[in-house]
């Protein structure tokens, strides 16, 4: 039996049709959580509300007490503000707190499996793998996948809802200025289409690399004497420093891929505020928009693409999650022909 | 090749131990860190004055003002291009300097491991140093890509929006600055709770480690002896650990950016109360009501990346003292001058061997002439392979002295002595790498010598088998070959350096008597000048040597030639006795 996890065909690059089967199987070992999981998205939800709420309320502040010279109507808007912070906070809160058990319940079963599973296999896997990249693939991928759901699940549903709930917003509120607002949305997605594939291949073969020298490094060690009693330890530097050199090449590509996102998405982001702000200035001469409204899009464009610049942050991570889950995966997938025996 | 003389330098700079911090560590990097500084400093400057010129375009809207609200669109254009240039190249140059940094500090850890000793390796444990070389490393380089940069655009960040409130309007800026000091207090507060719990993380994550080492390390007897499910227990009960440590924190940080979001918010809340009042009594325009609210945005963001570069910064400090422990670690491998040509004699006296308050071995004294072959023979756990390990200066011994030619083992230069002593040791210890490189070594060897080291040690059959030849990899535990090929092949290694002292750990324990007969008749016809010195558990294949030498937990029973020892020797007499009904 095959047991050489570099070889194994399911290694090569991952399609999207296959992405979803690949995370299917990471909802198994999300199903126990799932009312957890559900409360998360409730709180999420609320948070979402009371985000989406703020830029609006202030923009009714302008436009109402202020523009009226009404400061008495102040206090009734500053009470609901006050209300909305809470709201926030408190959603903010048990988010965190929720999503930090399911993340750590979940961790704990999946190492649990891994390493279950690592015993299930034959000697004939240990010969064909070797052992740093197998302690690789328990720690820092399972960790990385720790990371996905600690921080990185939470902080995508949440901007994802901001984004989306402002969008639905807006366009209630005026809906030609909504469009110029969410029309830069489609170049930003085009773009993360393009480029994720070469971020989740890149940030994969850096892994693979960095496996390749933690094996490396480990075999080197054990083998020490042999480094020692036939005097090749230049020999032993010589090889480790190429693959560190290696290394090196492979990260440096791998991190400049990933940190385009940022500035392609903060210049679309800018271009779509100066838009609001032009057509927002040709609705003010036709009376189709109040300048407190005009206040509150300006808001909202910010709201709406700096969750954006996150969303771009986050997927980077998420992209390599998905490296990570997928060679997690492979080990999982394996069968054994070895029997466990009860003691 | 200027960067490696760089390094080097600062190698030999350590050679007093200095402790290095974090300043110094960062010292090298000056000149990416002052671009850095540059880069940063604009763009940060670009994000401090969009609000602004937003709040300038507004104002002029409501007074019906177009023509110079254009002016300003274009002059945000132009500061977003310009952020858009300039955040690329800092992701150019934060990648190439975190990765820099990455490889820089393994090399040095590579130079300096290559100068130690193989105790210090045992002492540092290969999990350890694994972990110095992938999350210790990642630490410091994150330290440097990330750090420094998101450290000088949120100073830059915190100073410029601070300026600008109070330019803007400084009644109202007192009342968003309040906060600061409670933010800068929630902080403080959490982050010395999380630190506590993160270093209780990071040990244990060290033993989740050494568990999945050794279960992949012994994975063989773990199967043989059945005994996964405790594996699986040990490791789970770490694992628990983990997961209660890290859900502490995980809480502890719950309560951190709400608690922050809440101030802020708060801020928001009276730039509204107040903002107004100031609006409707005309002392503040709207557009600056708006760059106001935007300001408290740039003013947060800051708080929280600084508290974040602290953490990262604390946990730097960890890892760059766990790497100093390489770094900066005496060498205390023999460092002896003398070089010559080994006749062959070796002698031990009074020597003595502790290893953590053990006697190991006791009173060891020995000599063996040129040419001769001697056996040592003892059961597991004798102290025979100390003796060899001793032998090869690859263990200092407690007391006493051991000397080649005459010459104290430490007066040797290690290239002299291990040029000319070849040692086969009892694991087959093995380098993803091709069979010639795993003979070789990376040395040279010619042909003809090539072909006489295969056929001494018996290899020739397998070389022929293989596809590829020599040239075919082995992998990591050479798994593509059996125990005994394993063993020719060390055998093999041993020879290439065509040495006057050959060492044997063990060998007859997976080589059958009959290759093993075939290989030490042509050992002696081949390598006729050789001093061996076998290590075994059987008589059988050292019968005809010139000393046996007995010796058990510790100490030496008796020493002498096979017939002498069967009369003088009791114990010799009965391992004899035994080996033989066992054979029949």
């Amino acid at each position: 039996m095959n047991y050489n996890l570099t070889t194994q065909k399911d290694n090569e690059n991952l399609g999207l049709d296959k992405l979803s089967t690949n995370w299917l199987e990471f909802w198994e070992f999300l199903k126990p959580e799932k009312f957890k999981l559900g409360f998360a998205l409730i709180l999420v939800g609320l948070g979402a509300v009371a985000n989406i709420l703020n830029p609006y309320l202030i923009s009714r502040v302008i436009d109402g007490p202020i523009k009226n010279n009404n400061i008495s109507e102040l206090f009734g808007y500053v009470l609901i503000l006050f209300s909305v912070y809470i709201v926030s906070t408190l959603s903010s809160f048990f988010q965190t707190r929720v999503m930090g058990a399911v993340a750590q319940n979940t961790l704990f079963a999946l190492r649990t499996k891994l390493f279950g599973k690592i015993q299930e296999l034959p000697l004939a896997f240990f010969n064909q793998n070797q052992s740093g990249d197998l302690t690789s693939r328990i720690n820092n991928d399972a960790d990385k996948l720790n990371q996905l759901l600690s921080e990185s699940i939470l902080r995508f549903l949440g901007n994802f809802t901001s984004v989306l709930g402002i969008a639905i917003f807006i366009l209630f509120l005026n809906f030609q200025l909504a469009l110029v607002t969410l029309f830069f949305l489609i170049p930003i997605i085009i773009i993360t289409q393009i480029i994720s594939p070469f971020v989740e291949s890149y940030s994969k073969a850096y892994s693979a690399k960095l496996g390749e020298l933690t094996s490396e490094v480990q075999g080197d060690l054990d083998n020490f004497r042999v480094i020692v009693a036939f005097d090749r330890r230049q020999y032993f530097e010589e090889k480790l420093t190429a693959k560190i050199k290696e290394v090196e090449k492979m990260g440096q590509r791998a991190e400049f891929i990933n940190s385009v996102f940022r500035p392609i998405y903060d210049v679309i982001s800018s271009i779509a505020l100066i838009s609001v702000l032009g057509f927002g200035a040709w609705q003010l001469q036709n009376n189709q928009i109040q300048i407190g409204l005009l206040v509150g899009f300006v808001a909202y464009a910010n709201s709406l693409y700096s969750p954006l610049r996150i969303l771009a942050s986050i997927w980077g991570n998420i992209q390599s999650s998905l490296g990570a889950w997928s060679r997690v995966r492979e080990i999982l997938n394996l069968e054994s022909n070895l029997v466990i025996l009860e003691k | 090749m200027e960067e490696d003389k760089k390094i080097n330098s600062k190698i030999s700079n350590k050679a007093k131990p200095k402790e290095e911090n974090i300043i110094s560590f960062l010292s090298p990097y000056k000149k990416w860190i002052a671009g850095l500084f540059i880069i940063s400093f604009i763009s940060s400057l670009g994000n401090l004055l969009e609000p602004r010129l937003t709040g300038q375009a507004l104002d002029l809207y409501k007074q019906n003002n177009l023509n110079g609200g254009e002016v300003i669109l274009i002059q945000i254009v132009s500061i977003a291009v310009v952020i858009f240039v300039i955040t690329i190249i800092q992701g150019f140059a934060v990648s190439r300097l975190s990765e820099k940094v990455a490889a820089d500090i393994r090399i040095k850890m590579t130079r300096k491991l290559a100068k130690q000793s193989n105790q210090f390796i045992g002492q540092q444990t290969t999990g350890k140093i694994l972990s110095n070389f992938t999350s210790d490393v990642k630490t410091l380089s994150d330290l440097v890509s990330q750090g420094v940069t998101t450290t000088f655009s949120a100073v830059l960040l915190l100073v410029g929006s601070i300026i600008s409130l109070i330019n803007l309007n400084w009644y109202l800026a007192l009342w968003v600055l309040s906060i600061i000091p409670l933010i800068v207090l929630v902080f403080s507060f959490i982050f010395r709770t999380i630190g506590k719990l993160f270093r209780a993380s990071q040990a244990n994550l060290d033993k989740i480690n050494r568990i999945i080492n050794e279960s992949i390390v012994a994975a063989g007897l773990i199967r043989v002896l059945n005994s996964q499910k405790s594996e699986i227990n040990k490791f789970n009960s770490a694992s628990k650990v983990s997961k209660e440590l890290n859900l502490q924190i995980a809480y502890s940080f719950a309560a951190l950016i709400p608690i922050v979001n809440f101030l802020s918010n708060m801020a928001t809340l009276a730039i509204v109360w107040f903002g107004s009042n100031l609006v409707v009594q005309q002392e503040l325009s709207i557009g600056q009501l708006s760059a106001f609210i935007s300001y408290i945005s740039l003013l947060i963001t800051p708080i929280f990346l600084l508290s974040f570069i602290s953490s990262t910064a604390s946990r730097a400090v960890v890892s760059l003292k766990r790497i100093n422990e390489i770094t900066n670690s005496e060498t205390d491998y023999s460092t002896g001058e003398y070089s010559g040509k080994i006749k062959g004699q070796v002698q031990f006296k009074n020597v003595n061997l502790e290893i953590k308050n053990k006697l190991v071995l006791k009173d060891i004294n020995l000599d063996f002439k040129p040419n001769q072959r001697i056996a040592i023979l003892g059961p597991t756990g004798s102290g025979k392979t100390q003796l060899m390990y001793l032998l090869t200066a690859l263990q200092k011994s407690t007391s006493g002295q051991i000397l080649i030619d005459g010459k104290d083992i430490s007066q040797w230069s290690p290239n002299s002595l291990y040029s000319q002593m070849g040692l086969v040791f009892q694991d087959s210890l093995i380098f993803s790498a091709s069979l010639l490189e795993n003979i070789t070594l990376k040395g040279n060897i010619s042909e003809q010598e090539l072909n006489k080291i295969i056929s001494t040690a018996q290899l020739q059959d397998l070389v022929a088998s293989l596809t590829d030849g020599l040239k075919t990899i082995i992998s990591e535990r050479g798994s593509n070959l059996s125990g005994g090929q394993k063993q020719r092949l060390m055998l093999a290694r041993a020879l290439a350096i065509n040495p006057k002292i050959l060492l044997l750990d063990d060998f007859t324990a997976r080589v059958d008597l009959a290759t093993e007969q075939t290989i030490q008749k042509s050992l002696q016809t081949n390598y006729p000048d050789l001093t061996l010195v076998n290590i075994t558990q059987k008589i059988e294949p050292v019968l005809d040597y010139d000393q046996i030498i007995l010796i058990m937990e510790g100490e030496i029973i008796a020493v002498g030639k096979h017939k002498k020892l069967l009369e003088s020797s009791l114990e010799y007499k009965q391992i004899w006795d035994s080996q033989q009904s066992t054979e029949d």
